[in-house]
């Protein structure tokens, strides 16, 4: 009896030392997304650190700047170009299908050369009835050419055109800003014409579709 | 008369021993250390005749195939996706057929390339621009082509055409001229109904990275019509790490030398020479003069370099022979593709091939001379090959990928301009695109710029490290 305890006992042993082995894995994957999470989490929290500390000693804040120039922002008269920015584009998105959503690009002066560190905001605002709206997430650059603005705007239709103003200022000197010199403000204004209902083209959409689902289904 | 024991043992000593003066001789005469005569290649058949014919196709590829869906996004397919192969294979297999074979017309079009995909189009883009006679010997054209273009390097299909069996094809050699060419769709061809599917809905495929052009964004680019990923935000992809291996039937040992000059050199040499730190060896005859390192790198070069220079599809068909007889030897399975045909030189023609995986061109990255080298160079006219460069590897998943950020804008902002502070007063970029570079074991992507007239190549950096 004793024999066969020891042979079955013997067999689970082999059976485990096996399957320490085959289980092994080579390329130990999920050990490495690990680590890569972690280090993820690590730096996203140095990053927000860094980001908290930053506000908290320079106190910049896109509503700051707003709070602090709103009066100047608002007033459509008040424009200064050619400070930063040239080759500033407000056209559709080519991303969207909604015509309401609109890309904002622009490229700096090359007289304009930021030092380690410097970046210029850009911020575009649309006129409402009694104030302006701040349209999407501004941007900064750190380069000459500046990432894509994406943004969507409020009216459409001829009678509510969109009176953008696109605000691009030194983001080290926000709190003593002054048109001209270290502040550009350039209009823009965007008319979005109302998509009328063309019977031919619905016609030709459903006709789209139905291509489309024939084609899936075969 | 009846041989005794031990004179058959004498004569077989004999033997023998004249066996072992053979082979002293064998190997003095080739300056290498080996084993026996019957290891050589001499005793041996030679491998099969090359086939160029039934792999010519191979060397091939699209550089990119795009989807203009018109609205000035522009789509890359990825070379598994299903469209990518059909695409390729009717334009090659029937349309590029039928073109060379028209009859001289003015099929002149007037209307600019960069206006011309801002359409609804298929665009077929060649790594190189390649001349009318390779084109022909790829296709097995037997009518001699009357083209007004002398090279295709990209393509325009449009599905829209009066006749439902036929599309509109509009080529290019240098995005100045266009040529308009209506071809029918020939059974096997992808159909027309299958273009429209793919142009409706090419937008809702979320796996697809889409490109813009540098001039919808910044008109004060010059090079407007380069495309890269523009966006907002980051735009992950995963790529994987690869590791670099020399086949281990050719490497680089003091015991291995006959191997290897079975597998590199097609006739055996007369001399053969290992250098006194191992890291190379020569072998050299009459003809030719080759060395190989301990990187893999192999240098072949033929001494005389006389012979008509011959058409360029008659160049080609030398180089690929030559390649195809060591990758057939060695199995190399990575894609060899041909990028880059310089015919300027009177007497020759260079041909450039990089391997290929998962869609991205590998490149060699010399780190002393820091410069980015092709992987195969071979300069060859129409009776043979004259000069090679290759770093003969293979290439297999690292097991492991990581992601990377494809967006342009943010590795301008965040690196190049760090790296190249020039770039932030001037930038015209006249080429981006991200390869794979390898100078030891391993190869990784890098996004690889050309800017007033320099070549850049930094190391994209993963996501999360």
């Amino acid at each position: 009896m004793a024999k066969k305890l020891m042979f079955i006992l013997l067999v689970l042993i082999m059976m485990a030392a096996g399957s320490v082995v085959a289980m092994a894995d080579e390329e130990s994957a999920p050990l490495m997304n690990m680590i890569a999470e972690t280090n993820e989490n690590m730096q996203n929290i140095v990053m927000f650190d860094e980001a908290v500390q930053g506000e908290y000693i320079e106190e910049y804040s896109h509503q700051a700047v707003f709070n602090k120039y709103q009066d100047l922002f608002q007033d459509r008269e008040i424009q200064m170009e050619g400070v930063y920015l040239k080759n500033i584009c407000i056209n559709k998105s080519k991303e969207s299908y909604n015509n309401q959503d609109y890309t904002l690009s622009a490229m700096l002066l090359d007289e304009v050369v930021l030092e380690n560190g410097e970046s210029i905001v850009v911020m575009a605002f649309v006129q409402t009835d009694d104030s302006c709206e701040l349209l999407g997430t501004p941007k900064q650059m750190f380069a000459k050419l500046m990432k894509p603005y994406n943004f969507r705007l409020p009216f459409s239709g001829k009678e509510n055109p969109n009176l953008i103003r696109v605000v691009a200022f030194l983001k080290s000197e926000w709190q003593s800003l002054e048109l001209g010199e270290n502040l550009e403000i350039t209009n823009f204004e965007i008319i979005i014409e109302e998509e009328s209902f063309i019977f031919k083209d619905s016609l030709k959409s459903s006709w789209d579709i139905i291509k489309s689902v024939e084609n899936i289904l075969q | 008369m009846r041989l005794s024991l031990e004179f058959k043992k004498s004569i077989l000593m004999i033997f023998l021993l004249l066996l072992c003066v053979l082979q002293m001789g064998i190997l003095w005469v080739d300056k290498s250390p080996g084993v026996s005569i019957f290891s050589s290649q001499r005793f041996w058949p030679k491998t099969e005749n090359i086939k160029v014919e039934e792999v010519k196709k191979n060397y091939i590829h699209p550089g990119r195939i795009i989807v203009s869906d018109g609205t000035e996004v522009y789509w890359p397919l990825e070379p598994d996706n299903a469209f990518y192969s059909a695409i390729w294979n009717g334009f090659t297999g029937s349309y590029l057929k039928q073109i060379l074979e028209q009859s001289a017309a003015d099929n002149v079009y007037y209307t600019d390339w960069d206006t011309l995909i801002k359409k609804k189009c298929v665009i077929v883009e060649f790594k190189c621009s390649v001349p009318v006679g390779i084109l022909q010997w790829l296709t097995g054209t037997e009518k001699p082509a009357m083209t007004p273009f002398k090279e295709i390097s990209k393509v325009a299909i449009i599905p829209d055409s009066l006749n439902h069996n036929e599309i509109i094809l509009y080529l290019t050699e240098d995005g100045v001229n266009v040529y308009e060419y209506i071809v029918n769709i020939e059974q096997g061809s992808i159909r027309k109904e299958d273009y429209y599917y793919l142009l409706d809905t090419i937008r809702d495929n979320e796996t697809i990275i889409p490109l813009r052009t540098f001039g919808s964004l910044y008109p004060g680019i010059e090079n407007g019509e380069l495309l890269a990923v523009l966006s907002e935000d980051k735009e992950l992809k995963m790529i994987r790490d690869l590791r670099v291996t020399t086949p281990d039937e050719i490497v680089l040992r003091q015991d291995n030398i006959d191997r290897i000059q079975e597998y590199l050199i097609e006739s055996s040499s007369t001399y053969t020479a290992p250098s006194k730190d191992g890291t190379s060896v020569l072998f050299s005859d009459d003809e030719k003069i080759v060395y190989y390192y301990d990187n893999g790198f192999f240098d072949y070069r033929y001494r005389t370099w006389t012979g008509p220079k011959g058409a360029a599809e008659e160049a080609l068909e030398q180089a690929l022979t030559f390649i195809e007889y060591r990758r057939k030897n060695l199995e190399l399975d990575s894609g060899i593709y041909l990028t880059d045909i310089v015919s300027t030189n009177p007497n020759y023609y260079v041909f450039t091939f990089n391997y290929f995986m998962y869609g991205m061109e590998i490149k060699v990255l010399d780190e002393k001379g820091k410069t980015i080298k092709p992987s195969i160079r071979i300069i060859a006219n129409r009776e043979r090959v004259l000069d090679a460069k290759w770093y003969i590897k293979t290439f297999s998943d690292n097991d492991f990928a990581k992601n990377y950020d494809l967006n342009f804008i943010n590795f301008y902002e965040n690196k190049l301009v760090s790296e190249y502070p020039q770039f932030n007063i001037d930038f015209q970029p006249q080429h981006i695109s991200t390869d794979y570079l390898f100078s030891g074991m391993r190869a990784e992507p890098y996004w690889l710029v050309e800017a007033d007239k320099k070549e850049i190549y930094l190391k994209m950096e993963p996501e999360g490290e």
